[in-house]
């Protein structure tokens, strides 16, 4: 299942406080090439700053990030990168975001070749035909033109995976992808995320979806207070927790493991 | 070249002169400006339809043309057909009939952001038009009103500068007076500012204290 | 018509005038916008004096009538060794004048582009340069617009301050020429209606850009 390579993204004892709050106490994660790992979790437990920790967006205050076999965000313990190598680290790991966050003022193609252009410094016509071909990947091929306040929420999300897919990244970080949507619209972005799955992309999915994590997932991780609670195979995690904390946060949803 | 504020020293009782002068003009003008907003609020909203249309033209005209043209329009025109008013009429007169237009608007739009469910609960016990608007508008759309209505008067206060070309007696007037004794431009120009910076300041921070008073107050009654 | 041919003898020069006004205008647009941006940006910076500097600036501009602005560059301009020039003091006056107002017009739309938005292209790997250039800024003008087409009304009718220093704009052209002929209100009328047919016409634009940003507002 899992070819015996170096991580794709790694996370060592990654601490992170906001103020007096500890949010991320010690955390430490190894994402195999092609690995699907979802991490569920109650709110406060520190799983989206988990993720903005990987990119650096939110650098941690104490721990190591690697992808691939080069550090994220320092030369070395006590050396920061200059900002020029973060950036272009950033550009190797991509994020899907809870509120899209697409740029009003663009088109659905213009924010999916904003990236190629400004960041990887493409010329216009090799960035558009990348943008088009990550466009259909996601079902969106008739929408180049179109303008993100006229599109669905489901649409929007999906334009924003684009966005990211376009980069090529190594790896993906979901932040509660489809936790601001409409329910009927939850389902199409699912199913672009499983298409990724079954393309051997390494993602790691923040997500409350119980069903979609046990049905793609190659791993889950159950975070709580900021740690890694435990950690296993879909179909032990969610069927057979092993912890109190997990139990009664999977009671929470139907016994069918998704809510509605 | 020095820059010597001292030369100044002899000169300030007559700038502060000028100064009171010119807070004299702004007062004059702005309550006749304020003055002639309402009458004008009240044309537009009951006048007929030819002086409707009048205040329309009227109310385009000042808003289209800059003061210092209509300061030389009074100040050229008038005597042109006879009539011959001192500097500082003419000027008290034509800063009011410049504001007057935009303290309208000021006016309309309280009057309008008043929560028409109030008018209507006024109407529904069987108020008169003229307890209505005293007793259900007036006291909602002052609070509304009040702050713009200060900083288009802090605004009148910055344009009675304009009345100096004119040969009004004001403050700046009276600073190009002692430009021509002191051959000190910089220095008489710089104090002088100084005295208008000072003044606006402390107004806007009057009605910045104002606003906070008035909102708690609205907030408070809103929880009851 | 009841216009002295005199009167219509003197139109070239008001028209050379009112074209004088329109390069005034322009080229405060120009500083304002410039003025505008600078202040803004200084705002923004962590180095706390620029801040202050730049507050002071826009305070200064707002607090102050346009005539003493005018007269302190005028007086000031001679101590760099760039005296003589009205026409470049009244335009430098008319630039930083309307900068203070521009600076606050762009800092009160900058809510338009959110946090998220930048958010996703840091995480792009965009450097924040090009975050300004290509998300905020389009982003901000284009919520600013309405605004900027008002203030640079505002800024044609502050034009006239010019002739005080012997500009020779649309007002003290038709000085000039009353000085000549003694038509008074025939010319004042003139150049009356040289405002007027610039500034209707740029009122009424700036309220259908209004009303359109208002109904693109309720279509999202």
């Amino acid at each position: 299942m899992k070819l015996n390579a170096a991580p794709a993204i790694r996370a060592r004892d990654i601490v992170k406080s906001f103020g007096a709050q500890r949010i991320l106490d010690g955390v430490s994660l190894d994402v195999a090439r092609g690995e699907v790992i979802c991490i569920l979790g109650p709110s406060g437990s520190g799983k989206s700053t988990l993720l903005r920790c990987l990119n650096w967006l939110s650098p941690p205050d104490a721990g190591e990030v690697w992808i691939g076999d080069e550090r994220v965000g320092m030369r070395n313990a006590s050396v920061p990168r200059p900002e020029r190598e973060i950036r272009a680290q950033r550009s190797r790991i991509g994020m899907v975001f809870q509120s899209f966050n697409l740029w009003p003022h663009m088109s659905v193609l213009e924010n999916v070749m904003e990236g190629l252009l400004s960041v990887k410094r493409m010329t216009r016509l090799d960035a558009s035909d990348v943008a088009v071909e990550a466009l259909r990947r996601v079902g969106l091929s008739g929408k180049h033109t179109a303008m993100p306040g006229s599109l669905s929420g489901g649409q929007q999300q999906r334009v924003g995976i684009a966005r990211t897919l376009a980069m090529a990244p190594e790896v993906i970080l979901f932040d509660e992808p489809t936790s601001a949507l409409d329910p009927e619209l939850v389902g199409e972005v699912l199913a672009v995320m499983r298409g990724l799955a079954d393309t051997q992309t390494t993602m790691i999915v923040v997500t409350h979806e119980i069903g979609f994590a046990r049905d793609v997932a190659d791993r889950i991780v159950f975070m709580d207070g900021g740690k890694i609670v435990e950690m296993g195979l879909p179909a032990q995690i969610i069927d057979h927790p092993s912890s109190a904390r997990l139990r009664q946060f999977l009671h929470r949803f139907t016994p069918h493991g998704s809510h509605s | 070249m020095t820059f010597d504020l001292a030369v100044l020293t002899a000169y300030v009782p007559a700038l502060l002169h000028g100064f009171v002068d010119t807070i004299w003009l702004c007062v004059l003008s702005g309550a006749l400006a304020c003055a002639l907003g309402i009458a004008l609020t009240v044309g537009q909203r009951r006048g007929s339809r030819l002086l409707v249309v009048l205040i329309d033209g009227y109310v385009a005209l000042t808003l289209a043309l800059p003061l210092l043209v209509l300061l030389y329009v009074t100040f050229y025109v008038l005597p042109d057909f006879g009539l011959m008013l001192p500097a500082s009429v003419v000027g008290v007169l034509t800063l009011a009939i410049y504001y007057a237009p935009y303290v309208a608007q000021v006016i309309q739009a309280a009057i309008d952001a008043v929560p028409a469910g109030t008018i209507e609960a006024g109407v529904a016990i069987g108020m008169s038009p003229l307890a209505i608007g005293r007793r259900i508008v007036a006291p909602q759309a002052l609070p509304l009103l009040l702050p713009t209505l200060t900083g288009l008067m802090i605004g009148l206060f910055k344009d009675s500068a304009l009345l100096s070309v004119i040969s009004v007696h004001e403050l700046m007037f009276t600073a190009k007076g002692v430009v021509s004794d002191t051959y000190a431009p910089l220095e008489v120009y710089f104090a002088v500012a100084l005295v208008y910076w000072a003044t606006t300041a402390t107004l806007n921070h009057a009605t910045r204290q104002w606003e906070r008073r008035l909102a708690l107050a609205h907030d408070v009654a809103l929880e009851r | 018509m009841w216009l002295d041919p005199q009167v219509i003898q003197s139109v070239p020069s008001l028209l050379d005038g009112w074209m004088l006004t329109v390069e005034l205008t322009l080229l405060g647009a120009a500083g304002s916008l410039a003025c505008g941006h600078l202040a803004l940006a200084m705002q923004l910076t962590r180095i706390a004096p620029l801040r202050w500097l730049a507050r002071l600036y826009i305070s200064f501009m707002r607090g102050t009538p346009s005539l003493v602005q005018l007269f302190m560059v005028f007086f000031a301009l001679p101590l760099i060794g760039l005296g003589g020039r009205p026409m470049l003091a009244a335009a430098l006056t008319l630039g930083l004048n309307s900068g203070a107002y521009t600076a606050e017009i762009l800092r009160g739309n900058m809510r338009v582009v959110t946090r998220g938005q930048i958010e996703a292209a840091t995480a792009l790997g965009m450097a924040p340069w090009l975050i300004t250039l290509r998300i905020a800024l389009p982003q901000m003008l284009k919520a600013s617009l309405p605004a900027l087409v008002n203030e640079f009304t505002i800024l044609l009718k502050t034009t006239p301050l010019a002739s005080v220093v012997a500009v020779t704009e649309l007002v003290y052209a038709g000085q000039m020429v009353i000085a000549r002929i003694y038509t008074s209100t025939q010319i004042m009328l003139l150049v009356s209606v040289g405002y007027l047919a610039v500034v209707l016409p740029v009122i009424w634009l700036g309220r259908r850009l209004r009303q359109r940003a208002s109904s693109t507002m309720r279509g999202t």
